[in-house]
């Protein structure tokens, strides 16, 4: 198994690579979903003081 | 003209001029933009000034690296097939670094010999398993340095290496 | 014009296509990601000159051409944008810009992590690596046109004209190892005659450039979809307030 992260001897250069991918790559896609999600709410929000302003 | 053509008219022009300029400064500009010199243009260039920081490349000549009497210093020979120069660099090689190789010296003239204070490794743009390479330089099919396009797919590498 | 291009693409069919697409992209996203990953790391083989460090490779040449393919294509909708003042094509070039400029770091990080073992240096001034580096700038600049007048109509023309400029950059990147002298060594992948790479090491190369551009389209429908239902909610506020 240490010789899997190893990776004759390069495992120092070739980890964070595959790291910093994992976390730029995972952190973009998840800011974009709460994104996503706040405007959602958003919306429903306005959707509903819009009918509520209508039926009064 | 509808406004929407005009428009589309002016980004057409627009990018062919930038274009044009764009060649024409990377033109101008092409002996700072080269990142080394092959040993030819050195010598066309005549002589160069010992005070001017230059970049040489090309591969290690087979059979040129040695170490100099002071055991530090290592010594070998520049080529691109057509001229040599002899580079001497005192420090550690990178690890790709072997007769045969790309390298990159960096440094002053001292006469005819290139006073290195950085040597990179320049790799090829091939990239295979080792037991393919050597099947490959077995069957004379191909040779260290050269392009292995050709040679992959005509299918010179040997079945038994395909799956692993 | 000939066409409607306003026919191919509004914002309520967008959001209809888009929503049809998701569970597709986000499927073939998690299948090449597991499969690219357990390629590139556990089922491929060495290099013979580069031993295991080949394996940032799988990273590294999806990431660049991740970085030219989004940059040509944020051009392409700035264009539309700038020409046929399609304003999905703006919303389209804004959402790309902060994914192609991830893409474009990595590819300078993992260039970088690869070079530092194999050419014995982490960066030199060469003509791939600087243009490569420009590219970067010029993701951040239009991230930074955009937001930089009160204006945004201002902001979405200054950046969208940034963009086509830059565009020149991209030929400058893909060409400049056949130009000049680079210590970046020529094309391994996209070149005439075909790739130099063993059919062994396309495969983990293939899928983590699935892998990206599923990624990329998934990310890109994200944000899309949210500027959408935010612009809904801006235009639902402001009709509240005006009664």
């Amino acid at each position: 198994m240490n010789e899997f992260f190893e990776m004759g001897g390069h495992g120092i250069y070739i980890w964070p690579c595959y790291g910093l991918a994992a976390v730029l790559l995972i952190g973009l896609l998840m800011t974009s979903v709460k994104a996503l999600a706040k405007s959602k709410k958003d919306l429903s929000i306005m959707e509903q003081m819009t009918s509520e302003g209508k039926n009064a | 003209m509808k406004k929407k053509t005009r428009r589309l008219y002016i980004a057409l022009v627009g990018l062919c001029a930038l274009g044009a300029i764009a060649a024409l400064v990377l033109a101008a500009l092409e002996d700072d933009i080269v990142f080394f010199f092959s040993p030819t243009e050195v010598i066309e260039k005549g002589k160069i000034e010992p005070d001017r920081r230059i970049r040489i490349g090309g591969l290690v000549e087979a059979g040129s690296v040695e170490k100099a009497a002071d055991g530090v210093t290592n010594i070998f020979v520049v080529t691109d097939m057509a001229n040599t120069i002899p580079v001497h660099y005192k420090g550690l090689l990178p690890d790709l670094f072997r007769e045969g190789q790309g390298v990159v010296a960096e440094g002053y003239f001292q006469n005819d010999v290139l006073v290195a204070d950085e040597v990179l490794a320049k790799h090829d743009e091939n990239y295979m398993p080792p037991e393919v390479a050597d099947a490959l330089k077995k069957s004379g099919k191909w040779e260290e340095g050269q392009p292995i396009t050709e040679a992959l797919k005509q299918g010179h590498v040997p079945d038994e290496l395909k799956d692993k | 014009m000939a066409f409607n291009i306003n026919a191919f693409a509004n914002p309520k069919r967008f959001m209809w296509l888009s929503g049809l697409l998701l569970p597709w992209v986000i499927g073939i996203t998690i299948i090449t990601t597991a499969a690219g990953l357990y390629f590139a790391l556990f089922d491929s083989p060495t290099d013979y000159q580069q031993g295991e460090t080949v394996r940032i490779m799988y990273i590294h040449v999806p990431a660049a051409s991740m970085s030219m393919i989004i940059y040509i294509s944020m051009a392409v909708a700035s264009a539309m944008g700038l020409i046929w003042k399609h304003p999905l094509s703006d919303l389209a070039a804004k959402c790309m810009s902060p994914i192609g400029a991830a893409f474009t770091f990595l590819a300078l990080f993992t260039g970088s992590f690869w070079g530092k073992p194999m050419w014995g240096t982490w960066w030199v001034w060469d003509a791939r690596l600087t243009s490569e580096l420009l590219l970067l700038f010029l993701y951040m600049g239009h991230m930074a046109l955009l937001n930089a007048f009160d204006d945004p109509a201002r902001g979405t023309k200054s950046a969208g004209i940034l963009c086509l400029v830059g565009v020149i950059n991209i030929p400058i990147i893909k060409f400049s190892v056949d130009w000049w002298n680079t210590l970046h060594q020529p094309a391994s992948l996209v070149k005439a005659g075909g790739p130099a790479i063993h059919p062994d090491m396309l495969i983990p190369l293939g899928l983590m450039f699935l892998c990206f551009t599923g990624y990329f389209t998934l990310v890109l429908f994200i944000r899309m979809r949210s500027e959408i239902i935010s612009s809904k909610v801006r235009a639902l506020r402001l009709r509240h307030v005006h009664g």
